[in-house]
C-alpha cells in the first residue's frame, strides 16, 4: 500500500437525503475525511416567517417525514411554551405514545431494514426476503404495528394529522386502546425478541472500533427522557433547554448544506448511543436484559453500536407503550377540544428526543400568533462533527490492514450507525473516498 | 408473462416522506415485488441502474444538480412518475418562492448565503415530461396502488380532478366549516379519502387545486367565514404557490 | 283510534320497543352541530328535534359506495355482490325524505329497473316526524307540507311535552303492539310557517324553467362556485354514481365499485377521449337545477327537488337554490310584463 488513499462515495446509499463520504489520504497524511451533505436546502426557517401557529407544525412536520412526528411534538411544545397554552395530562399521555410508536418505527426500519444488509453482507434488504423471509416478514409486522400506533392515535404515521397546538382534533376510542395494547404484548414484544436473537448470532459483524466523545440527550427524573426533558451531557450534567443554544453552538462549514454543532468539545454524539449512556438507569427491566444480550455496556464508545442501543430502546417503547395504554384505560378517554387560546405573545423553546437525537424547535410569535422569528436544530445536524471525527480516527487504524473497498464499506457503516436524516439536518449523505 | 417492469425511487428535494410511505405498504410490499425489479433506489439499497420501465420520483426541483439529474432520470425512463405534493406542485418548498430569494438564503445560512446553490423550487413538471401523477403529501398510498397496478398492468391510470368535498361527504363528514374552522377541501383534489377532515383537521390543499379551480371563489369563502384578504390568500399558498397566479416571484 | 300520545316520559320506552322489533335507523348528533341516519344502540342517542340530518336515508338503498360485482382475472370469472332488503325501522323521518325516497322509486323503477336499489328498498318500515322550518327548509314551496304523512307507517307530531301518534298503516298499528298508549283526541298543533318560500306557481314551472336557459344568473352563481360537489351530494333525489374498476395488488382479481357522483364535478361531464360536455361551472349549476326543476319535472309534473334545503345549508360559498330559482321567476314575470 503507498500510502495514498482516495474514497469518494457519492450519494450514500440506505440512509434518508443526499450525502458523500469524501476520505483523501496522501503518503500516509490523512487530509480529508469527512460526511458532505449536498441536500439541497431547503430554507424552512424562511418559510415559517409569518405564519401563523396553527400551520407551524404543519409545516415543520414538512422537514422531515421520517421524523415528521417528532417535528410535531417539538413544535407544539415550542408553541406552547410561547403562547402560555396548557395541555391536559390525557394529551400528554397520548403524545408519548406517539412518541414511542414513531421511535419504534424508526428504530425497526433502521436496524433491520438499513443496517442489517451490511451485516449480513449484501446491498439492501431486498435479498433478504429470499434469504432471510421470516426476519423481513416479522420487520415489516414491527413496522405495521407501529404505524398502526400512528394511524390510530394521529391520523396516519408520515406527516400525522389530529395531533394539534394545545392537544387533539380527533381521539381514540377505548376500544382501539385495547386493540393497540394487544397488538404489542402479543406481537410486537415476540418480535422484538426475535429480532434481538437475530441480532446477537451477527453481533461479531459489528466492526470493533471506540472512540470516546461527548454525549448528550435529554433526561428527565421521571422516565427514559424521549417526550421532555432536561439537556444532559456526559461531560458537563444538566442545563434547561432553554440553554440549548449554548449546548449546541450551530456553525457553518463549506462542505455541508446542514450546519454543524459543538458544546464541549469540538464535536458531540446524540441518538440511541447517547440516551443508553446517559439515561440506561431509567429504562425498563426486558430492554436491559436484552442490552445485556447484544453486549450493549454503560459507557459504550463504539458508535457502530447505535444501531443496537435502538434496538434496546425499542424493547423499551413497546414494554412502557403498554403501560401508558393500560393507564389510558384505567382513566378513560374524555372527549376535550384543543386549548388554542393563547395567554401570552411571546418566544418558546422545545426539545424532544426523536429517533437520531435531540431536536430543538424556538419560535417567537406576535401579538396576531404569527411567526416573527423561527429556529430548527436538527440531530443529524449535531452528529455531523462528531461522524466527521470518528472517520478522522478510523481511517488511520484501519489503512494498514484493509482494502480500499473494505474501508469504504467501514466508512459507510459508520455513518449509517448515526441513522441520519439528511432531509432533516439541510432542512444530508454519500461516501467520497479519496486516498 | 413479459418480463418484470424494471422500477426506480428516486428523490429530489423534500422530506422523503413520500419514500417512507413505499416502505410502509408493509402488508403488500412483498406483492409488490412479486410484480417489478426493483432496480434502483438510494434510499433502501447500493444498486444503480441504466435502464428502467417506471421511474416513481419524489421531491421538487431546487439547485442546478437537480435539473441534471432529472434530465438523466427522463432520459433513462420509459414511464416517469412524479409522486407526492413537491414533485406534482412543488409543495411546501416552493413558499419560498414567494420571498425574495437573497433574502431567503440570507436568514438561514447569514453571510456564508452563497456557498450552496439554490433555485427557485419547482415541480417536475416544469422541466421534465411527466407521464403520471400521485399526489398528497405524503403521498396518498391508495393513489399510488392505483397507479402501480393500473401501469404494472399496462393500463392507464385513471387521475382523480375532484375536490375532496367529495370524499368527504361521501364519509358524511360534518362539514369542518360547520365546526367553525375553514378547509381548502372545495377546491383541493381528492383521492386521499378526505383524511385529514375525517380525523378533525381541516383540508390544508396538500393534493394540489382541481384542474378547473376557481380560486377567487375559494378566497372570498375564506374571507366570508373570518380570514384577512391575505391571509386567505396565504393558506391557498401553503401547498399551492407555484400553481395560483401572480405569487411567483 | 288513530292517534295515540306519547309522552315524552315515554320516549325511551318506545323508541326500545322498536329497537326489540328490529334494526332502527334515527337521526343521531354527529360532531358539533350535525346530524346522522345511524344504527340505535342507545335509545338515549336518538334526536328527534333536529334541523336536518347530513345524508337523507337515500343512504341506506343507494349506498355512497358499494360493490356491484368481484371478479378474478386467471379464472376470468365473476360474481355479482348480494344485495339484501333493508329489513329496518326508519325512525324520525322528515316528510322531504320520505318524498325524495318516493321519488327515486320512481327513478330507479323507469327503463332499466334497478336491481340493488329496489332489492334494498322492500321492507322498510318509516316512522315519521315533524319539524320546526329553519332558514334553509322550504317544503310547503314544493307541495311537501311539515305533517305530510305520505309513505309514513306512523307519523310523530310534536307536542311540547311529548307526539301525537298518527297511525298511517296497518303495518305502523302491528308496530305498536304491546305498547299500550293512550288514545289522543285533541286537535293535531299547528306546525310553523316555512322562512323561505319558492314564489313559483306550479303550472308555471314549464314556462319559467323555458325561459330560464339564457338567464344571467347561471354566470353570477358560477362566480362565486367553486364546483365542489356538494350541493349534489347532500341532495336526497340526486342518484347519479361512477363505476369503477378496482384491481388488488396482487393483480390476481378485484371489484367492480359503484360511487355517487354529481353533475358538477369536471369528471362527471367528462366522457371517453376527454371531451368535457358541460366545460364550466355556470353550465353545471344550470344543470343541477335544471335537474330538480325541468327535465324530470316535465314528465312527471311536479318539482324534483324536496325543499330540504341541504344544498344551500351546506354550500360554503353561500349558493341558494331558493334564490336562483325566484329570480328565474323573477325575470319570467318581468319580461311577461314587458310584453303587455
Amino acid at each position: 500500500m503507498s500510502g495514498d488513499l482516495n474514497i469518494n462515495v457519492h450519494h450514500l446509499t440506505r440512509v434518508e437525503g443526499h450525502g458523500n463520504i469524501v476520505v483523501n489520504m496522501r503518503k500516509g497524511v490523512l487530509e480529508k475525511a469527512r460526511l458532505e451533505i449536498v441536500e439541497a436546502p431547503r430554507y424552512f426557517e424562511a418559510m415559517l416567517k409569518g405564519r401563523s401557529f396553527h400551520e407551524a407544525a404543519i409545516i415543520t412536520s414538512r422537514i422531515c417525514g421520517i421524523c415528521s412526528l417528532g417535528h410535531q411534538m417539538t413544535s407544539f411544545k415550542a408553541t406552547e411554551q410561547a403562547l402560555g397554552l396548557e395541555v391536559s395530562e390525557q394529551t400528554l399521555l397520548l403524545r408519548k405514545l406517539l412518541v414511542h410508536g414513531a421511535t419504534l418505527q424508526s428504530n425497526v426500519l433502521h436496524a433491520l431494514f438499513l443496517a442489517a444488509p451490511d451485516f449480513l453482507k449484501v446491498g439492501s434488504v431486498f435479498p433478504l426476503v429470499a434469504s432471510h423471509p421470516e426476519v423481513v416478514k416479522a420487520a415489516l409486522r414491527m413496522k405495521r404495528m407501529a404505524n398502526v400506533m400512528a394511524e390510530v392515535l394521529s391520523g396516519r404515521a408520515v406527516h400525522p394529522i389530529s395531533c394539534v397546538p394545545g392537544g387533539f382534533t380527533a381521539l381514540p376510542t377505548t376500544a382501539q386502546l385495547a386493540e393497540l395494547k394487544r397488538g404489542l404484548a402479543e406481537q410486537m414484544l415476540p418480535d422484538l425478541a426475535f429480532a434481538a436473537e437475530v441480532l446477537q448470532t451477527l453481533a461479531g459483524e459489528i466492526p470493533d472500533f471506540s472512540r470516546p466523545t461527548e454525549y448528550i440527550s435529554l433526561r428527565s427524573d421521571d422516565d427514559y427522557a424521549l417526550y421532555d426533558g432536561d439537556i444532559c451531557s456526559s461531560d458537563s450534567g444538566r442545563v434547561a433547554v432553554s440553554e440549548y443554544r449554548r449546548m449546541t453552538n450551530e456553525f457553518v462549514v463549506e462542505h455541508s448544506s446542514s450546519k454543524h454543532c459543538k458544546a464541549n468539545r469540538d464535536s458531540y454524539m446524540v441518538g440511541a448511543l447517547a440516551r443508553w449512556n446517559n439515561n440506561h438507569d431509567r429504562l425498563c427491566g426486558e430492554a436491559l436484559e436484552v442490552a445485556a444480550k447484544l453486549g450493549l455496556e454503560p459507557g459504550c464508545a463504539n458508535p457502530y453500536m447505535n444501531t443496537i442501543a435502538q434496538v434496546v430502546e425499542a424493547v423499551h417503547c413497546a414494554v412502557d407503550s403498554i403501560a401508558i395504554l393500560e393507564e389510558l384505560m384505567r382513566r378513560g378517554i374524555k372527549p376535550e377540544p384543543p386549548n388554542q387560546e393563547p395567554t401570552r405573545y411571546g418566544t418558546g423553546v422545545g426539545a424532544t428526543e426523536v429517533p437520531r437525537g435531540i431536536l430543538y424547535h424556538e419560535y417567537t410569535y406576535d401579538r396576531q400568533g404569527r411567526i416573527v422569528k423561527a429556529n430548527c436544530i436538527i440531530p443529524t445536524g449535531q452528529n455531523l462533527g462528531n461522524i466527521d471525527n470518528d472517520m478522522r480516527k478510523l481511517v488511520p487504524e484501519v489503512v494498514p490492514t484493509r482494502s480500499e473497498k473494505e474501508i469504504a464499506h467501514l466508512l459507510e457503516m459508520l455513518v449509517r450507525a448515526y441513522d441520519p436524516c439528511i432531509s432533516c439536518s439541510v432542512h444530508m449523505l454519500d461516501v467520497e473516498f479519496i486516498r | 408473462m413479459a418480463a418484470k417492469p424494471r422500477v426506480g425511487i428516486f428523490d429530489f428535494t423534500g422530506c422523503e416522506g413520500c419514500e417512507l410511505n413505499h416502505l410502509n405498504f408493509e402488508e403488500q410490499l412483498l406483492d409488490i415485488l412479486e410484480h417489478v425489479d426493483i432496480v434502483e433506489w438510494r434510499e433502501a439499497m447500493d444498486e444503480r441502474a441504466d435502464e428502467l420501465d417506471i421511474a416513481f420520483v419524489e421531491g421538487s426541483l431546487s439547485t442546478p444538480d437537480c435539473i441534471t439529474r432529472i434530465n438523466a432520470i427522463r432520459r433513462k425512463s420509459k414511464i416517469l412518475v412524479a409522486v407526492g405534493a413537491c414533485a406534482v406542485q412543488g409543495g411546501v418548498n416552493a413558499m419560498k418562492n414567494l420571498q425574495p430569494i437573497e433574502a431567503v438564503r440570507e436568514e438561514v445560512y447569514g453571510e456564508d448565503k452563497y456557498l450552496f446553490p439554490t433555485l427557485p423550487a419547482l415541480p417536475l413538471s416544469a422541466v421534465v415530461k411527466v407521464d403520471h401523477e400521485i399526489r398528497g403529501c405524503p403521498m396518498t398510498q391508495i393513489e399510488f396502488l392505483k397507479v402501480f397496478t393500473a401501469l404494472v398492468m399496462g393500463k392507464r391510470p385513471v387521475e382523480t380532478d375532484h375536490a375532496v368535498c367529495v370524499e368527504c361527504k361521501l364519509r358524511e363528514n360534518e362539514c369542518v366549516y360547520d365546526k367553525g374552522m375553514v378547509c381548502l377541501g372545495p377546491v383541493t383534489r381528492g383521492g386521499c379519502a378526505a383524511i385529514c377532515p375525517s380525523f378533525g383537521q381541516y383540508c390544508t390543499g396538500c393534493r394540489g387545486l382541481v384542474s378547473d379551480a376557481n380560486p377567487a371563489a375559494m378566497e372570498q369563502i375564506l374571507v366570508d367565514h373570518g380570514l384577512a384578504a391575505e391571509e386567505a390568500r396565504k393558506k391557498l399558498q401553503l401547498f399551492n404557490a407555484n400553481q395560483l397566479e401572480g405569487t411567483q416571484s | 283510534m288513530d292517534r295515540l300520545l306519547l309522552e315524552d316520559a315515554d320516549l325511551f320506552r318506545f323508541i326500545a320497543h322498536l329497537v326489540a322489533c328490529k334494526t332502527v335507523y334515527a337521526p343521531q348528533r354527529k360532531g358539533a352541530d350535525s346530524y346522522v341516519f345511524a344504527p340505535v344502540d342507545d335509545p338515549q342517542a336518538v334526536v328527534l328535534d333536529y334541523p336536518r340530518t347530513l345524508h337523507s336515508i337515500k343512504k341506506y338503498f343507494l349506498p355512497p359506495r358499494e360493490e356491484l360485482l368481484s371478479f378474478n382475472l386467471r379464472s376470468n370469472a365473476f360474481a355479482a355482490a348480494e344485495v339484501e332488503p333493508v329489513n329496518a325501522i326508519f325512525l324520525g323521518v322528515h316528510s322531504y325524505d320520505l318524498h325524495a325516497v318516493l321519488k327515486l322509486d320512481h327513478n330507479f323503477s323507469q327503463g332499466n329497473a334497478e336491481r340493488n336499489y329496489l332489492t334494498r328498498r322492500q321492507g322498510a318500515i318509516f316512522i315519521g316526524v315533524s319539524y320546526r322550518p329553519d332558514r334553509f327548509h322550504f317544503g310547503g314551496s314544493v307541495g311537501i307540507p311539515v305533517a305530510d304523512t305520505t309513505g309514513c307507517d306512523l307519523f310523530l307530531h310534536r307536542l311540547d311535552r311529548g307526539h301525537v301518534v298518527e297511525i298511517v298503516s296497518d303495518t305502523g298499528r302491528e308496530l305498536l303492539r304491546g305498547l299500550d298508549l293512550p288514545a289522543f283526541t285533541g286537535e293535531l298543533p299547528r306546525t310553523a310557517d316555512f322562512e323561505q318560500h319558492i314564489y313559483l306557481p306550479q303550472g308555471k314551472l314549464t314556462e319559467v324553467f323555458a325561459r330560464g336557459y339564457q338567464s344571467g344568473i347561471w354566470e353570477e352563481v358560477a362566480e362565486k362556485c367553486v364546483g365542489c360537489g356538494t350541493c349534489n351530494l347532500v341532495c336526497p333525489t340526486c342518484y347519479c354514481f361512477n363505476v369503477e374498476d378496482e384491481v388488488d395488488v396482487s393483480l390476481e382479481g378485484g371489484s367492480r365499485q359503484r360511487h355517487w357522483d354529481g353533475c358538477m364535478l369536471r369528471e362527471f361531464s367528462q366522457v371517453a377521449g376527454g371531451e368535457v360536455f358541460r366545460n364550466n361551472l355556470a353550465a353545471r349549476q344550470r344543470h343541477r337545477v335544471y335537474r330538480k326543476f325541468k327535465y324530470i319535472s316535465d314528465q312527471t309534473g311536479e318539482p324534483w327537488c324536496v325543499g330540504c334545503g341541504r344544498c344551500t345549508a351546506y354550500c360554503t360559498a353561500g349558493i341558494s337554490i331558493v334564490n336562483i330559482v325566484n329570480r328565474l321567476v323573477q325575470e319570467h314575470d318581468w319580461a311577461n310584463a314587458a310584453k303587455l
